[in-house]
């Protein structure tokens, strides 16, 4: 996409404020608008700054940088606004970023890290592509090829290791072929998202040659910032929609729960509560898969948040904002945590290891007692 | 111009990061939804606190720097665009709903607050209690809504909005603060009277005489029934008759009238709209009643039906009026569940071209006059291609009436805009002298207004002004016949 492209759209924007507020229950839907309440930070006025680039009357500069990357891109906007402009809001915004990247402002600083060391490392941890699996353990006996890839992701192979431990454990102890791959790459969102576009159709094409190596039919994903990147962005990157079924675990549990392949054990009651991770939620339309999961677990009692769903707060990481924004970060996943305390529940389940990075924080930074896990960890240790 | 030291006085009172005099937020700022040109603005600064605004106009003054009040823009006329430059004080994060008062009914709120957030608070705090919400997306401000005289559903009854403001606080244009109504002597905000009413040196001067920072707005209790009926007309004499015969009853709280076009693009038909045929109405009616019980309710139908009977005999022309759940479209009861986000309204020229735009010549009107008023704007519509999109409006048990020329346009046609402006001039020239008054008035429609004023109402505006703002600091542009 290029600036041009979005000439189309750019009008179509009446700035009728209807993006700024969870339509008919009028709570924030915006975590950027909110902070920095200037126009400009709200969905509409990322709308109007592509139409001020475009007619001309606008030159990028650091500030535009500031405001177009002041935004998880949560999508929370694409819901509330009603006009056909609503579908293309994030596009805009990836758009500027790109943009302003290729016209040499963009990325914010902390985010230029990525590009060299995914260029290097194959992640955006500045890790060495040789640990990607060390925190697979022996007892798994993986094989070269298998019937079920797990793509692991960055964050859950290099800083939420137990996301993709329990994952591993739990596909394992239910008899499923998998395997994970040691030539795993970066799924380029990180690249995606701060609009670093250079590498990411390399990403994408060894990612997909990786999958192919692998002989496997299914991929699985855990991460829903990668699920996301593979479903939406993959086919637009490589022309053609990857040619194997992609499951995010919460619809492929689904799956084995209703064939009889996870089968839960009784045990003591809990409260849950489910954070909807913006990438598989708003982005991809799974919000039914991981509350059926939750309902089916015995003993497990979920209660929903007051904005949940579509309407979900978002955890505030996504988009760049957790590396170019660091305390703001962590303020939005505060607000989350508090709406999860309000709930009563004991534990904050979510199905995003980048989500649990930036709600845990939040835990730590507020002393909540509210427990994290992801929705993995908590299926492996009810199994029967 | 503001300098650099001005704007280092701004950031000690507000914050730096409330502060901006980035390009791409003059830019943003310098637009609204109307086909009003560019203006834009040298500074926009986003105070919390009255004493801030005390403060910002004591710089204000001091350099003789334009102030714009602003809150979410959506005014439709062009109110918060700037050609003087000047600072745009964005009141967005003034939202505090401060005072709820159930025995006296009133709520004090800041300019922030919009119909969103009171209906929600009002919703989960005093359900027993309701607005009167306008036509109109969510999140526009109450506050601004009544200071500009807006009109909202329930303004049959109770008038247009600046009748439900029972008190003020203001920061004047030099910098004092002050509090207008019984809210003077006290921290009970529920009366204006009987000291002077100077609430009308603050309503409908467009941000000319002050700041607004808390607004005391009535509340009404919500009535045990509230049913909404429909009525269709097959001529403008048989509306006229049912418009006067309900205004000398107790039957009606709410009424909105569109011209049918507007039904048909309420209901998803986009422009170009097809030929409305003979045998289709001219007009549809939403008319409210509220009820005690259900024989009360009874009792108004029964009444609203022989209003109905006696007009088609008097005029031969047709009205059938029915609940709305049996023959209006889901969609209209959607819009009309107010405050509601209006997509059809701003999309409705929007095709190969994806762009949007709104503006709208509204009047009030004297109600002998309404009928060749909107004939007239029919007319002056079609002649320039723009579809007859009409709202009327019956005003405090009808002292007067609302005629409104909706014209939603696409500002990604090139012209479109300059053709707008041009048909909103002929309809203000057709309008004036039938006693039509434009309200939200833009700028260029002022100067016309001008030309039918009694210069000795003009004098007295302009020494008010004079006083209030020697240094003709605030929101300069706005009613350009005081120039």
């Amino acid at each position: 996409m290029t600036l041009e492209s979005l000439k189309e759209w750019v009008y179509a924007c009446v700035r009728c404020n209807t993006c700024k507020y969870i339509i008919n229950k009028y709570y924030d839907s915006c975590p950027s608008g909110k902070k920095f309440q200037l126009e400009s930070y709200w969905p509409s006025g990322k709308t109007w700054i592509a139409r001020g680039l475009i007619e001309g009357k606008l030159k990028f500069s650091d500030s535009i940088v500031q405001k177009i990357y002041a935004c998880p891109t949560c999508g929370n906007c694409m819901i509330q606004c009603e006009l056909e402009v609503s579908d293309h809001i994030l596009e805009i915004i990836e758009t500027l970023r790109a943009e302003a990247v290729r016209q040499g402002f963009g990325p914010l600083k902390s985010q230029k890290a990525f590009e060299e060391s995914i260029a290097a490392e194959h992640n955006p941890y500045k890790e060495l592509h040789a640990q990607r699996t060390s925190w697979v353990k022996d007892a798994f006996n993986l094989k070269e090829t298998a019937e079920v890839l797990y793509f692991v992701g960055c964050t859950s192979s290099y800083r939420e290791a137990e996301v993709a431990t329990a994952m591993l454990d739990l596909l394992t102890q239910i008899g499923i072929d998998v395997t994970v791959s040691k030539d795993e790459w970066c799924c380029s969102s990180p690249l995606i998202r701060t609009g670093q576009l250079k590498l990411v159709k390399e990403l994408a094409e060894h990612n997909m040659e990786m999958i192919k190596n692998s002989k496997a039919k299914i991929v699985v994903f855990s991460c829903a910032g990668c699920y996301r990147t593979f479903k939406e962005d993959y086919p637009a990157i490589l022309g053609q929609e990857p040619n194997i079924k992609l499951y995010h675990v919460t619809d492929y549990l689904i799956k084995l729960i209703e064939d009889g392949t996870v089968k839960f054990k009784e045990d003591t009651p809990l409260k849950v509560t489910y954070h909807d991770p913006c990438h598989i939620g708003r982005h991809c339309g799974i919000y039914d898969s991981p509350r059926k999961v939750l309902n089916s677990i015995p003993g497990i009692e979920l209660i929903e948040m007051l904005r949940n769903r579509e309407n979900a707060w978002c955890c505030g990481a996504g988009g760049g904002v957790k590396s170019g924004f660091k305390d703001w970060a962590v303020e939005i996943a505060t607000e989350r945590i508090k709406e999860a305390e309000e709930t009563g529940a004991e534990i904050l389940i979510s199905s995003c290891p980048f989500c649990k990075r930036n709600l845990e924080d939040a835990i730590k930074a507020t002393g909540s007692s509210l427990k994290f896990m992801d929705i993995t960890e908590l299926v492996k240790n009810r199994l029967a | 111009m503001i300098t650099e030291k001005i704007l280092n006085s701004m950031i000690d009172i507000v914050g730096e990061e409330f502060v901006s005099t980035d390009p791409e937020d003059l830019y943003i700022y310098s637009y609204d939804m109307t086909e009003e040109p560019q203006g834009n603005p040298n500074a926009i600064v986003m105070p919390k606190t009255p004493e801030e605004i005390q403060q910002l106009l004591k710089i204000a003054n001091e350099y003789k720097i334009p102030v714009i009040p602003y809150v979410a823009g959506a005014n439709i006329g062009g109110l918060t665009v700037t050609h003087r430059g000047g600072m745009i004080v964005d009141l967005k994060r003034m939202r505090q709903i401060l005072k709820f008062d159930a025995i006296s009914k009133y709520v004090v709120l800041e300019p922030g607050v919009t119909f969103g957030h009171l209906k929600k608070f009002l919703l989960e705090n005093h359900p027993d209690f309701i607005y009167s919400y306008a036509f109109a997306p969510p999140y526009t401000s109450v506050t601004t809504n009544a200071l500009l005289e807006g009109l909202t559903e329930f303004s049959f009854r109770w008038g247009c909005m600046g009748d439900w403001i029972t008190g003020l606080e203001v920061v004047l244009p030099t910098g004092e603060i002050t509090r207008i109504g019984s809210c003077a002597t006290s921290d009970h905000w529920n009366m204006k009277y009987p000291l002077p009413d100077m609430t009308g040196l603050f309503i409908g001067w467009q941000g000319m005489t002050g700041i607004v920072t808390k607004c005391a707005v009535k509340v009404v209790p919500k009535p045990p029934i509230r049913k909404l009926y429909g009525a269709v007309y097959s001529g403008l004499d048989v509306a006229d008759e049912v418009f006067k015969k309900v205004a000398n009853t107790d039957l009606i709280h709410g009424d909105f009238t569109f011209s049918w076009p507007t039904v048909l693009m309420m209901m998803g038909q986009k422009h170009p709209l097809r030929e409305i045929r003979d045998d289709e109405p001219v007009m549809m009616t939403g008319l409210l009643i509220f009820a005690n019980d259900k024989k009360d309710l009874k009792n108004k139908e029964r009444q609203l039906s022989k209003i109905a009977q006696e007009a088609s005999e008097k005029t031969n022309q047709n009205v059938q009026i029915l609940p709305a759940e049996l023959g209006a479209p889901k969609k209209i009861l959607e819009y009309l569940d107010l405050p509601s986000n209006l997509p059809p309204f701003f999309e409705f020229r929007s095709g190969d071209k994806k762009g949007v735009g709104m503006s709208w010549l509204g009047t009030y009107t004297n109600p002998n006059n309404w009928k060749e008023c909107y004939e007239k704007g029919y007319k002056i519509m079609e002649d320039h291609g723009f579809e007859p999109l009409i709202f009327v409006k019956n005003m405090d048990s009808g002292h007067f009436y609302v005629v409104r020329f909706l014209i939603p346009f696409n500002k990604a046609v090139p012209g479109e805009a300059e053709e707008v402006r041009k048909m909103l001039e002929e309809l203000v020239d057709a309008t004036l002298p039938l006693g039509s008054i434009p309200y939200k008035c833009p700028a260029w429609a002022a100067k016309k207004v001008k030309k039918v004023l009694d210069p000795a109402w003009l004098a007295l505006a302009r020494k008010i002004r004079d006083t209030l703002d020697p240094n003709h600091i605030m929101n300069p542009d706005r009613w350009a016949f005081l120039d």
